[in-house]
């Protein structure tokens, strides 16, 4: 299998990281049991680093995973595309994970596929996505425009990912100030507001009844699995509220009233908060609209508060090493409703 | 002797939907998107071409919110008020044979010594009809961990989807364009039990005997499905070998990847963990029990703070031993049923098959 | 069964949930110490006091219906019957609500559950009970039994510990039941003694060296904290018990308390139906993962 250059230049790099013992563990992706699903991996050793892959199936968030490495003080490197690097961010910011101990290797992200997207673009059967998307997985560079899948062309936009198609931020944030780039950093992106908002404008258009009717319908699905907050990288509470046995705020009953409790009191804790990498709907096994939910928050904030606003990197720092500059902007960095002033205007009673 | 008979499917459409009349049918179907095995009523689509629900069967008898008893504490005085469930006699329609074995595997835990009498009741009152599965996913395994995706011995009747070539037309007046997508198929139907006996001869209206030829159309279609599972796994000397490896570094590895949330053990159809918890509002409550699971931190912790599985390693340590391991210590089988919903729902993609090819020294072709 | 499939309606009940506590009156309280208080309860249909049958080391789920449910170990003896006695550590929510009770107060019991101190294993030698904190809980049904039954057994030795004078459970039988007979020896210990402490000071492991018992005819018996136990098991084979020998009860977090809820196994042992009663032999076979 030809290997492209984003993973060429990923194991070189992180065989030196490892090998030098700059970092103890670098996290990218390797190749999983089927072709379109590589999986997180965790590369400890320089001899594993040929396990590690780029390719146009990498969608999964890894920044959640540096939380784990939070009991320690050596360095961890993590590949990151754009919502990666806005997770990775979002972390420090909330000074969850320095980012003295991170090498950042930065890829500009064209947008991710989905392989059931992919098999039903190319209009394969249900059963027949893993064979078919060996050849997807094998021919398809990261940034092509399209590939031939069962004797169709597939255009790119037609797999990607649902998140995928909503990004405005192919590549890590500059704040972030990246130690590596593995590629050269992405075209920018503007998706149309009805790509952005137009399922959220939907929701709005209904009535209050209708609006009350889909959530509930949406919640009662709910199996309590914790899949949405477990995956998301900004869930960075050391303990989660939710878990918390000696209150038990959230029942353990699942039913509507309880379901309802969690997401609502979830979306409002990422509110403000929440970068966009649709890890959450992804993961959720029976499709509840997460998203849907936090961007019509994040709207709302955009429209009370002004974009969400990165800080400026720091001058006068080259890109390698520029780690306590960056760590020192996104620590201060303020980002609406995750800071709270006793001079509040409102009164909170 | 077995008898077989034959229904197409606009008349066991018929039969089913007749008997939602008196009694609950259970059936394969998609709400919202999510396949599970619901209620069969009007303007449900029973999923005759559908994937394996995404929710097993599991939940039919033992639910994820299950009731106890309500109690009234007042002044000290403590009323318990068990919880009296009429149980009736219902249909689950369309099981496979990976679910069907689960059963026979959760009887075991709900059953012996204090016996789960509202699991048992539920089971007892149900009558248990099995597909034999034409469509396996890339992900199924089945045939890796023993069951047969042919037959079901656990339920009372099986349906097996004929041959093209063995169905001779079952009286249908319509013109084949105005019928149905898929009402042309036919199923080989016979009893495994007296109960699916009586059944069957309950349903007679709408049942033909099966003619000379299909039932061995139907033997030469199974002998053609053994094997034919996409996903095979060697589960030759698994349990022995794991019984070796409480202390492998394979666990600190896979867990690495772990999330720690609940798909996997949700979606399964052997795993059985329950917790039990109260509600209350004011003096009064209920107390039920509710699915949990191995991967939740709080599972394990103690009220004094002690946490004998701290950390997500000894989490998926404990699933997966209690899995291939304990678990074929104390009843006598590996509790995996090879139906895939495991691999095709875990967002990190780390699920049993890994665990049992690392256990037997391989690794994934393409790595 | 045709019939009754076609009529399809036929429905039956099913019996209450094996997880249902009977309800008991709580008859007495104790304030063993500051965070230890015995609730001798009887239940209130006097038939299942009757037909409660149970042999020390066996376990019951304690539940106050809104704050939860916990396993808690039997600390009377059948010998005495009547009433069920619990010695209860405040340490969380079901724990610090129950220590909220007065007598006249009611509360759920379902059980007993779980496997027994091995009798054989016992009768006719001498028995050495080594104890630390609520430990004694469950000793203190075996040695009464024992102290009851006292023709089938050998004599008694009791090492006994806790962090600090007030905090010895049982302070009554310590210094005046069991003190005054003939055939029972304590020993008692404190971590870190008092003004008012005369008696021997440091822990339950180096007592138990220090007094050195021989090993020869004797059972011992031995529960407390985990981190106790641990070094007593050590010490114990030190001076040359086997491990065939040596008993010891294992706690978990514990739901169903009947063997179905999938949490209290120690690899494949679950604790509330194979234990909490395990030989140091039979925990050396078990997964260190408690």
């Amino acid at each position: 299998m030809t290997v492209n250059a984003v993973t060429e230049k990923l194991r070189q790099t992180a065989r030196d990281l490892l090998q030098s013992g700059q970092v103890g563990v670098v996290i990218g992706f390797e190749d999983g049991r089927f072709p379109g699903q590589p999986r997180p991996a965790f590369i400890r050793r320089a001899e594993d680093a040929d396990r590690l892959v780029w390719n146009a199936f990498c969608g999964a968030n890894l920044a959640k995973y540096v939380l784990d490495y939070r009991v320690g003080d050596g360095k961890i490197a993590v590949v990151a595309k754009g919502c990666d690097g806005a997770a990775l961010a979002r972390i420090i910011g909330d000074q969850q994970f320095p980012r003295q101990r991170l090498v950042v290797l930065a890829v500009g992200c064209p947008g991710m596929l989905d392989a059931g997207r992919v098999a039903d673009a190319a209009g394969l059967p249900d059963g027949a996505w893993d064979a078919a998307l060996a050849q997807v997985a094998a021919a398809a560079e990261p940034g092509a425009d399209g590939f031939e899948l069962n004797g169709k062309p597939v255009s790119r936009s037609a797999g990607l990912r649902p998140q995928c198609v909503r990004c405005r931020q192919p590549n890590v944030p500059a704040a972030l100030e990246p130690d590596v780039w593995l590629s050269e950093p992405a075209p920018e992106r503007h998706p149309s507001p009805d790509q952005l908002y137009g399922d959220v404008a939907a929701l709005e258009a209904m009535s209050v009844e209708e609006r009350g009717r889909f959530w509930e319908e949406a919640f009662s699905r709910c199996l309590r699995c914790f899949a949405c907050r477990n995956v998301c990288p900004v869930c960075d509470c050391r303990e989660c509220v939710l878990d918390d046995a000696q209150t038990r705020w959230l029942g353990k009953a699942v039913n509507l009233a309880e379901n309802q409790f969690f997401h609502l009191t979830r979306a409002m804790h990422v509110a403000g908060r929440c970068v966009g990498c649709g890890q959450c709907e992804e993961a959720c096994p029976v499709g509840l609209p997460l998203t849907v939910l936090y961007r019509k928050l994040s709207h709302d904030l955009e429209e009370l508060f002004g974009p969400v606003e990165m800080p400026a990197p720091q001058e006068g720092k080259a890109a390698a090493g520029a780690a306590e500059g960056a760590a020192a902007g996104l620590e201060k960095a303020e980002w609406a409703l995750t800071r709270f002033r006793l001079n509040d205007p409102d009164e909170f009673d | 002797m077995t008898q077989y008979w034959v229904i197409d499917r606009p008349r066991a459409e018929a039969w089913l939907r007749g008997l939602t009349q008196k009694q609950e049918v259970l059936v394969p179907a998609a709400r919202s998107g999510v396949w599970a095995f619901l209620p069969l009523e009007a303007g449900l689509a029973i999923g005759w071409d559908g994937a394996n629900p995404l929710l097993p069967a599991k939940g039919a008898f033992f639910p994820q919110t299950d009731p106890l008893f309500r109690f009234r504490r007042e002044e000290g005085k403590l009323n318990i008020e068990p919880v009296a469930e009429a149980v009736r006699e219902r249909v689950l329609f369309g099981i496979r044979p990976c679910d069907a074995r689960s059963l026979a595997l959760l009887d075991k835990v709900f059953g012996g010594p204090f016996a789960d009498s509202q699991y048992q009741a539920r089971r007892a009152a149900t009558l248990l009809v099995a597909w034999a599965c034409d469509h396996p996913r890339p992900t199924c395994f089945c045939q890796s961990v023993g069951v047969d995706p042919t037959t079901a011995p656990e339920a009372d009747v099986m349906f097996a989807p004929l041959p093209r070539e063995s169905r001779p037309a079952q009286g249908s007046e319509q013109a084949p364009h105005q019928r149905e997508p898929g009402s042309e198929m036919q199923y080989l139907v016979w009893a495994q039990t007296q109960r699916g006996q009586s059944w069957l001869e309950s349903g007679m209206d709408y049942l033909a005997r099966a003619q000379a030829g299909q039932v061995e159309a139907w033997q030469e279609t199974a002998a053609g499905m053994a094997n034919a599972h996409p996903l095979e796994l060697d589960m030759e000397g698994v349990t022995d070998r794991l019984r070796q490896r409480f202390d492998d570094s394979m666990w600190e590895e896979l867990s690495a990847r772990c999330l720690g949330c609940g798909i996997c053990t949700f979606v399964c159809p052997t795993c059985h963990c329950f917790d039990i918890a109260d509600w209350q509002r004011g003096q009064e409550g209920l107390r039920f029990k509710c699915w949990d699971s191995c991967s939740f931190r709080d599972f394990t912790l103690m009220a004094g703070g002690h946490n004998p599985r701290p950390t997500k390693k000894e989490r998926i340590r404990q699933r997966f031993l209690h899995k291939l391991l304990y678990f074929v210590d104390r009843y006598g089988a590996v509790a995996c049923v090879g139906c895939g919903r495991c691999v095709e729902q875990c967002p990190v993609h780390l699920d049993i098959t890994e665990v049992i090819l690392r256990v037997k020294g391989g690794e994934w072709a393409n790595v | 069964m045709s019939e009754m499939m076609a009529g399809g309606a036929s429905a039956a009940v099913a019996e209450p949930s094996v997880l249902v506590p009977q309800v008991a009156t709580i008859r007495r309280v104790t304030e063993e110490t500051p965070d230890v208080k015995t609730f001798q309860v009887v239940f209130e249909d006097p038939g299942v006091t009757e037909d409660f049958a149970y042999l020390p080391g066996q376990c019951c789920m304690l539940s106050l219906p809104g704050s939860g449910e916990a396993m808690i170990s039997i600390t009377s003896s059948p010998t005495r019957r009547g009433f069920l006695e619990f010695a209860v550590k405040k340490v969380g929510i079901f724990t610090s609500a129950l220590h909220e009770l007065e007598p006249g107060d009611q509360i759920g019991v379902r059980g007993p559950y779980g496997n027994h101190f091995p009798l054989p294993l016992m009768e006719g030698r001498k028995l050495l009970f080594v104890g630390g904190g609520i430990g004694l809980a469950p000793l203190r049904s075996l040695i009464n039994y024992v102290i009851d039954e006292k023709d089938r057994f050998g004599p008694v030795s009791i090492i006994y510990g806790a962090r600090s004078p007030e905090d010895l459970v049982f302070k009554e039988e310590l210094f005046h039941t069991w003190a005054a007979l003939p055939h029972v020896s304590l020993h008692l210990t404190v971590d870190k003694g008092d003004a008012s402490w005369e008696g021997h000071v440091g822990f339950v492991p180096a007592y138990l060296e220090e007094l050195a018992p021989a090993p020869e005819g004797t059972t011992v018996i031995t529960c407390g904290p985990p981190v106790m136990i641990k070094f007593v098991l050590q010490a114990l084979s030190k001076l040359g018990f086997p491990p065939e020998r040596v008993i010891t009860t294992l706690e978990m977090k514990m739901k169903c308390g009947v063997g179905k809820c999938g949490r209290c196994n120690i690899g494949g042992k679950y604790v509330c139906v194979d234990g909490p009663v395990f030989t140091a032999a039979e925990l050396a076979q078990l997964p260190a993962e408690y």
